[in-house]
């Protein structure tokens, strides 16, 4: 791999409530020989904010991205809300000088300036666009064979497709059908594909999010899946965190696994379930695990 | 050698423009890109609102293109360059090798059997497949093997070569060259067309992904009795007739996102029209339509939605979002209804209406001619032209979709307008027309009649038995030949035709294949070519009379067929030869009318005869003079009425102001007129007539709608308050006044002109809000329109016919009006400075007294009837007299004006050309057996019967219409009509009942 | 809905005809009015699916007629999920998930905040982020190898006040938006 160096944004939810999806973004990233570093300095990313005052929310973006713009480093988000919200900023400060002036007047009180140089990606678009899926095959050493895997793409890593949505129409993306294919697993089609996790409304109305990760669960077990795959930190809080409140508002069990997707690549690629964080995993997924060839087994 | 016109492009508008010209008397050089012309008309199965069936209106003329001797067709071919200006310009044309040698081709398709390529066929839309040498459909033209040469062996790896082989003609080329033709023209006719957007830019209605969601186009092949299912709707998925279809409207129009901004304007009524002919195949088929605003605009159009509607055709007013797979084979279509309720439509089968886009190649050929293009890719109009036709280029001329998305009358109207204005420019470059010589044929001779009989594709093959058809009318008494045909109507199945008759000494000839009304007389030209009087032949309809009526019980439908032809033949051998007869028509036109319409058709007519233009007003202008603003520039009526008054008056046309008719009458080639104006009477005489009357704005009744107090006016009287530039103020639009009602369809003009009106208050700085039923902004540059007023703050809302606005009063010195706002769920009252009446159009004050002096019908709202209302929109029944504008259906001014300079082009045949040919099976008298009781004369409708000098009843040839009456009303058998005698008729009903043939 | 006679009254005394400028001149706002009402955007939307209270082409009715303080005082602007799909697929580009947050800023502008919006901005004034990362979760995050995370509150709690959004907040008129019909459908 080469030299290149990336400022991995977090975000507010997995560095606490997901912490499996920064274990195995670690584990997997390091396999794969990209150097990455944390901005300590990093924040919100404002998304919860947009509901409150634009101009708020986009200095709060622009803060981060100015950060890793003074290291010279572009930045790889985790979570999808943080990568299409930092995205959006970026887009906007670019197409609108004299917003970017505005914010730019703020962040002046920090020493700090959005110049637009660092570009900001979702950690699978870089995946998928700098590595590909030729490459990453290459270091699978453990097909996850026969395994079918229910991809959740969310929301935020399709649309705005103009700005977001890579090589992806957001009615029929293909591109993380490509990343879990690529690990020997089976990417199983099922009929709520596109519905949204509901995150953006568990702090007003959470009844409906509830009924939104149900109707999504019906769904994957409708399908015969085996685990539903992720790769935003709230869409995983969502699905894995709140699986249980979910049923309890449904009055019935899933125990539908969750995994991120660089725990899947991360079997395949023969890394330890633990260093993937696997015991972080709301909804176990021993079983799961016991299927797979290879994989040494885990409390 | 006289310079020609150039007609790029073979579909409707494009023949249409050629046959106009060429009957005029000038030359044409049509040339097609593809094998053959047709375009996509020849595609559909049925066309709205008669529900004609569309080849059997267009192929004739597709024939008359192929044959006619002043057309050179060139297909397979391509535009490469221009030189030259308006008048004389060289046109460098490349005809691609066909590696078929035309002359040598007899299109018996043994080629086509024994190849081994089968490719998707383009003309079937990918629904079936072709081979790499083919005939891209049954009634091609011309009627030639073509070889592509991106998938033929031989010419791509030189195997095969199996059709060079088995061509019994020696036809096949495989070394042929493309021809280059450099031809002398004065102007050119880009007819290029229309593409489909692709469908698959929505994924998620499922195009490309679901096998059962299919394109409108693609349903018509599927419609066709002559495409890929033999007119059966089957499910692509598993071949199985869907017992419920879903029909997306706006699938890719009015979507500024993935899809084209623009309207589409033909998609709600086409959609509707499948609807209702699908069930005509499959009458336990439901059918939904999901949609936005219904654009109904033109004549006929609301009704036939209602028809719809009332054949339990369901509508849903709420735009298609998705198409969901049910899981059980079929689909669920999701939408969301004007009331809020979601909407799950299921489906076996979904077909969308995609948009219209340019055609492929349309930018090269622009490129070509050095026309700009318009924001959504169609060829530019000079936007001074009122026709919408005349490019920035002088001379170079558009015609049908290539401008945009039209209809086929439109486009037809179009494409004579644009031939109208070729001719102009090619002046000098009109060849004398002769009238044809009608052979004589003895009449004594003894009948060898001819029987034909047409299998139709499996229009009457799938439920009559042809073969045992053919085989009864050989035992017929008098027949000498039979043969059967598959399409009788196609061009070499005419010239074998024609062959056979001399070949045989045949001088009766029956068809036994479809109507009359549409191929009579394609067959009366085919026996003229012959050598054989054209009124000799006689057409037995076996289709829509019998295999279309009788699909369920097919041996009774070929025991009919065989009586049909038994009675066809002894008709035939009873008929005469009636001979040929012409009218001199001077080269001298009245037009009635001086309104855009009116005086557009008196500048096509001025640079080639005497015009004089009457004007019943001071002034000409009509409606239009009087408005401030006209869509879509905003221009003001008062400019456009002087650029074409000045043009007028500079060509030398008589115009004659504030002059009432007293007097009109008589007929084709001799017209007499007096008017009385303010400068004393002054009389006339004309060859033809053009009506272009204009219609009149209703007029609201007192308390309809507030009317009558202060602030309400109607939206022509809103001229005078745009002029007073009003700011600050509040006004109301209610749409719709005096139209879509029970007695009056929609008025077309009122949309776009309110689009215009409101943004440009809107603009000014007030307030305005427009109530509507539907926003028919159909027009090009229509949608955008409405998108401008709409972001200059326009607030429009829908209203359901049966709850409308109320006007509630007067308050704090301005309207309370009161609407039901279903988006928004509230019933609104609003305080407005001033409420607009949009008004619609009836027919002027006076026409049915001027129509009926020159026996012109009015339809069911009291327009003029035109001849037909795809294919003759600007012509009438009566030969001689031409009718443009809003007399015929309310419309706007470019659409005016193309309908004036098509009624001119119209018109200019019998004028250039100097005759008409007289109707031969007229009325005639036996003066010895008439006793002068006057009834026939009371009775006939055309006053074609006066009284001689010996009181004896007398039938002027060129007023008769042959309708019969007075033959079977006059009491001693005096009066019989030609190719309607007793003794035919007689003949015809013996065969058929039995007490032998006499 | 019901039939037209069902339907409540407005007039003019409940209608700001200028509120449609106000929004379109909100970031996010800048499209609301090339709506024509098609549907698609409520056909579209998962939060309607399950909940009948939101639809989003009503709401950009009622802005475009002016019932401001309906729309800005009611539970539904704060309904939207935030999942794009009516902005992708919107015929006429009206960005209706911007304009959804365009009407939760003037809401919060005028005073009508949402309680979870308060919480929030408290939330980061306080952690730098929404979830507080302190001594114990640092722990946690060691024990699993990973480092150590300080969110920058300070930076943040200033951009928050720097903007007024801070002090609007804790002025807010406290009128809880009116709910209608308690947890959804």
């Amino acid at each position: 791999m080469s030299g290149r160096q990336f400022a991995l944004f977090l975000g507010c939810n997995a560095p606490v409530r997901t912490l499996n999806y920064d274990m195995a973004t670690r584990a997997v990233l390091l396999r794969l020989g990209v150097g990455f570093v944390d901005i300590d300095a990093f924040a919100c990313c404002g998304y919860p904010l947009e509901a409150a005052d634009h101009l708020t929310a986009l200095t709060m973006a622009a803060r981060n991205i100015a950060l890793a713009e003074a290291k010279g480093l572009d930045i790889l988000a985790i979570c999808s809300a943080c990568s299409g919200t930092l995205m959006r900023a970026r887009d906007e400060l670019l197409k609108h000088p004299e917003m970017r002036a505005r914010v730019n007047e703020r962040l002046a009180k920090e020493g700090l300036e959005f110049k637009g140089t660092s570009v900001v990606r979702h950690l699978l678009r870089f995946l998928h666009e700098d590595i590909g899926p030729e490459e990453l095959r290459r270091h699978v050493t453990h097909p996850l064979k026969g395994i079918k895997v229910a991809v959740h793409y969310g929301c935020h890593y399709l649309k705005p497709s103009e700005v977001v949505g890579g090589s992806d129409d957001p009615e029929v993306p293909h591109t993380v059908d490509e990343l879990v294919a690529l690990t020997g697993a089976e990417s199983t089609p099922y009929s709520e594909r596109q519905l949204c996790c509901g995150g953006g409304v568990l702090g007003y109305r959470e009844a409906d999010s509830h009924r939104l990760i149900a109707k999504k669960l019906d769904s994957v077990l409708a399908a015969g899946a085996d685990l539903l795959e992720v790769h935003c930190a709230f869409c995983d809080v969502m699905y894995d965190g709140n699986q249980k409140a979910a049923e309890r508002a449904a009055g019935k069990a899933y125990d539908v696994p969750v995994l991120v997707y660089p725990q899947l690549l991360g079997l395949a690629m023969g890394i330890d379930p633990d260093a993937l964080g696997f015991r972080h995993n709301r909804v176990r997924a021993k079983e799961l695990l016991a299927r797979i060839e290879g994989v040494p087994a885990t409390r | 050698m006289s310079r020609g016109v150039l007609v790029l492009g073979g579909g409707v508008a494009g023949v249409q423009a050629a046959l106009d010209l060429a009957d005029a008397g000038y030359r044409v050089f049509l040339v097609e890109r593809t094998p053959s012309i047709g375009g996509n008309m020849i595609r559909l199965d049925k066309t709205f609102p008669t529900n004609d069936c569309s080849a059997c209106i267009l192929s004739p003329r597709l024939v008359e293109a192929g044959r006619h001797p002043r057309i050179t067709l060139l297909t397979n071919s391509d535009l490469v360059s221009i030189e030259g200006e308006a008048g004389a310009f060289v046109a460098r044309v490349r005809e691609r090798p066909r590696y078929v040698d035309m002359g040598a081709c007899v299109g018996c398709g043994a080629c086509a059997e024994v190849c081994p390529v089968k490719v998707p066929s383009e003309f079937d839309l990918g629904l079936s497949e072709r081979k790499a040498i083919y005939i891209p459909f049954p009634q091609a033209v011309p009627l030639k093997y073509v070889i592509d040469p991106v998938h033929c062996l031989k010419l791509t790896k030189d195997r095969c070569g199996l059709c060079a082989r088995t061509c019994q003609s020696g036809a096949i080329d495989y070394g042929q060259q493309p021809r280059e033709h450099a031809l002398a023209v004065g102007a050119v006719i880009v007819a290029t067309g229309f593409s489909q957007a692709d469908a698959s830019r929505r994924p998620e209605l499922g195009y490309g992904r679901h096998p059962d969601v299919i394109t409108g186009l693609e349903l018509e092949r599927m419609l066709s009795a002559s495409g890929p299912t033999g007119g059966k709707v089957l499910r692509p998925s598993d071949g199985k007739v869907p017992g419920s279809v879903a029909f997306v409207h706006c699938a890719l129009s009015r979507d500024v996102r993935r899809g084209v901004p623009h309207c589409s304007r033909v998609c709600c009524m086409y959609l509707v029209k499948e609807a209702m002919v699908l069930r005509e195949h499959h009458p336990a088929v439901g059918a939904t339509m999901l949609h936005m605003d219904l654009r109904a605009f033109g004549k006929g159009y609301d009704a036939y939605l209602d028809r719809a509607s009332s054949s339990g055709i369901a509508f849903v007013r709420g735009r298609a979002t998705e198409v969901l797979p049910d899981g059980e084979g079929g689909y669920v279509v999701l939408a969301e209804d004007d009331l809020g309720r979601p909407q799950r439509v299921r489906a076996d089968l979904v077909v969308l209406g995609t948009a219209i886009v340019p055609a492929e190649g349309a930018g090269e050929v622009a490129g070509a001619l050095g026309v700009p293009l318009d924001s959504a890719g169609f060829l530019a109009a000079d936007p001074e032209d009122p026709a919408g036709l005349r490019t920035p280029r002088p001379g170079i001329l558009l015609a049908g979709c290539a401008g945009g998305p039209r209809d086929v009358p439109d486009s037809v109207a179009q494409a004579s307008a644009a031939a109208a204005a070729a001719a102009s420019l090619l002046r000098d470059d009109r060849e004398p027309v002769e009238p044809p010589e009608v052979p004589a044929t003895d009449p004594a001779a003894e009948p060898r009649v001819g029987v034909f009989v047409c299998h139709c594709g499996s229009n009457i093959a799938g439920v009559v038995d042809v073969a045992a058809v053919a085989e009864a009318a050989r035992g017929m008494p008098g027949v000498a030949h039979v043969e059967r045909n598959v399409y009788t109507c196609s061009q070499d199945a005419q010239s074998a035709m024609a062959a056979t008759i001399r070949e045989k000494g045949l001088n009766r000839v029956v068809v036994a294949a479809c109507s009359p009304a549409t191929h009579e007389p394609l067959f009366q030209s085919t026996l003229l070519a012959a050598g054989v009087d054209p009124h000799l032949v006689d057409i037995a309809n076996i289709r829509n009379q019998c295999s279309w009526a009788h699909r369920a019980d097919p041996e009774a439908a070929t025991r009919k067929a065989i009586d049909l032809v038994r009675a066809s033949v002894a008709r035939a051998r009873e008929l005469e030869p009636l001979g040929g007869g012409t009218v001199e028509v001077p080269a001298r036109a009245l037009v009635i009318g001086g309104g855009v319409a009116g005086m557009a058709a008196a500048l096509a007519l001025a640079p080639h005869v005497e015009v004089t233009l009457v004007e019943r007003e001071g002034q000409l202008g009509g409606n239009v003079r009087k408005l401030a603003t006209t869509f879509p520039r905003g221009e003001r009526g008062e400019d456009i009425v002087r650029r074409l008054e000045t043009a007028l008056y500079a060509a030398g046309v008589q115009v004659i102001l504030g002059s009432a008719l007293d007097r009109l009458e008589g007929h084709v080639g001799d017209f007499g007129y007096r008017v009385g104006g303010p400068e004393g009477p002054v009389e006339g005489r004309a060859g033809v007539v053009i009506m272009a009357v204009g219609a009149a704005p209703y007029a609201p009744a007192q308390g309809e709608l507030g009317r009558g107090l202060p602030g309400v006016v109607t939206n022509l009287e809103l001229e005078e308050v745009l002029a007073k530039a009003p700011n600050g103020r509040t006004f109301a639009f209610v749409q719709c006044v005096g139209s879509r009602t029970a007695e009056r369809g929609c008025s077309r003009y009122c949309c776009q002109s309110t689009l215009q009106q409101s943004r440009e208050l809107a603009e000014a700085g007030n307030r305005v809000i427009v109530l509507h039923r539907d926003v028919r902004a159909y027009a090009s540059g229509g949608e955008e329109a409405y998108r401008a007023a709409r972001e200059a703050g326009v607030l429009f809302a829908r209203f359901e016919p049966d709850r409308p606005p109320e006007v509630l009063g007067q308050k704090d010195g301005g309207i309370l009006l009161r609407w039901a706002d279903l988006i928004a769920g509230r019933t609104v009252e609003r305080r407005v400075d001033s409420v607009v009446l949009a008004v619609g159009l009836r027919p002027p004050e006076g026409l049915a007294d001027l129509r009926g002096r020159l026996r012109v019908p009015g339809d069911a709202e009291g327009f003029l009837l035109e001849r037909h209302p795809k294919l003759g929109p600007v012509e009438t029944n009566t030969e001689g007299v031409y009718l443009a504008g809003a007399c015929q259906y309310p419309m706007s001014i470019p659409e005016a004006a193309s309908a004036g300079a098509a009624a001119a082009m119209k018109a200019l045949s019998p004028l250039g050309r100097g005759w008409v040919p007289t109707e031969a099976a007229t009325a005639v008298v036996d003066r010895d057996a008439c006793i002068g009781c006057s009834l026939c004369i009371r009775l006939c409708p055309y006053g074609a019967i006066s009284k001689d000098a010996e009181n004896r009843a007398e039938v002027s040839a060129a007023l008769c219409k042959s309708c019969g009456l007075c033959a079977a009303s006059c009491p001693t058998g005096a009066m019989s009509v030609r190719h309607f005698r007793d003794g035919q008729l007689v003949a015809q009903v013996r065969a058929v009942v039995g007490g032998g043939s006499p | 809905m019901g039939s037209p006679d069902e339907l409540p009254l407005v007039t003019d005394s409940d209608l700001d005809p200028g509120f449609a400028d106000r929004v379109r001149a909100t970031p996010g706002g800048e499209g609301i009015l090339h709506c024509y009402a098609c549907g698609t955007c409520s056909a579209s939307c998962p939060i309607r699916a399950i909940d009948d209270e939101f639809n989003p082409r009503r709401i950009i009715r009622l802005a475009l007629l002016g019932l401001k303080d309906e729309v800005l005082t009611s539970q539904f602007i704060w309904l939207c999920t935030g999942c794009f799909i009516c902005q992708e697929r919107c015929p006429q580009d009206v960005r209706i998930t911007d304009l959804m947050m365009a009407f939760r800023n003037i809401a919060t502008e005028e005073g009508y905040p949402h309680p979870t919006v308060r919480a929030i901005a408290e939330a980061l004034e306080a952690h730098g982020a929404i979830l507080e990362i302190g001594e114990f979760e640092n722990e946690k995050r060691a024990k699993a190898g990973l480092p150590a995370r300080h969110m920058a509150a300070g930076p943040v709690k200033d951009i928050i006040e720097g903007t007024g959004l801070g002090p609007r907040l804790r002025e807010a008129k406290g009128k809880a938006p009116a709910t209608k019909g308690g947890e959804g459908a």
